[in-house]
């Protein structure tokens, strides 16, 4: 089963990493990407426009992103979309500290922007076929 | 996507040249808390703008900063950060 194109937030404070990202998303998968600085400002644009997943970097200053992940997790309203990591804590996202989590899973940063799109639909179709 | 990554670059040279000074200090807990970030945003940046070999560098600052190294350890994949950022991508 193949994820149709859909609604990305992605999520980082740095701002170069969030334009090339959603260039990426938008023009190699055809996806509709929002996007958001803070993890409370995430909250805020996951409740108003229902993406059908996060990209969510992890390290960010105040609200980092396990904490962001716990918020949407809390959140009726968003409790059920997809969140994907990316992390440069991570090598490959198979490691332990990432199981156990309600992830669909990691991307390791850097990442490769021309196959973002590929590793994004690759752990949705995983989720989708694990549900 | 070429001003993009012209300005992901003038981010990182930045962020090495602060993380270089602070490297060069005391390296106390807020000091160090900071060049984590620091180094951190570089790895996860640089080398999705294709500078690969100053993300690794970037990275192994990162954990020899995280676990506690003191600075003379550290300080040489600083400088090699700096100096791999001013080049063409690696």
């Amino acid at each position: 089963m193949t994820v149709p194109p859909g609604h990305v937030l992605v999520v980082d404070d740095d701002d170069s990493i969030r334009e090339v990202a959603t260039l990426a998303l938008e023009l190699v998968g055809g996806w509709r990407v929002s996007s958001a600085g803070s993890g409370p400002e995430a909250l805020d644009v996951a409740r108003d426009v229902r993406p059908d997943v996060v990209l969510l970097d992890v390290m960010m200053p105040g609200m980092d992103g396990l904490t962001t992940l716990g918020r949407l997790r809390e959140d009726p309203a968003t409790a059920a979309i997809p969140v994907i990591l990316m992390t440069a804590k991570a090598a490959t996202g198979e490691e332990p500290e990432w199981q156990g989590l309600d992830i669909a899973g990691v991307i390791a940063k850097p990442f490769d922007p021309m196959s973002l799109t590929t590793r994004v639909r690759e752990l949705l179709d995983a989720r989708a076929s694990r549900a | 996507m070429a001003l993009i990554a012209g300005r992901a670059l003038d981010r990182n040279r930045d962020r090495a040249a602060r993380l270089e000074e602070l490297v060069k200090g005391d390296l106390d807990g807020e000091a160090r808390d900071e060049a984590v970030t620091l180094a951190h945003q570089v790895a996860g940046s640089a080398g999705t703008f294709g500078y690969d070999a100053a993300s690794d560098d970037a990275r192994t600052a990162m954990d020899l900063l995280a676990d506690g190294a003191d600075a003379a350890e550290v300080a040489p994949f600083v400088e090699s950060v700096r100096s791999l950022l001013e080049g063409p991508p690696a």
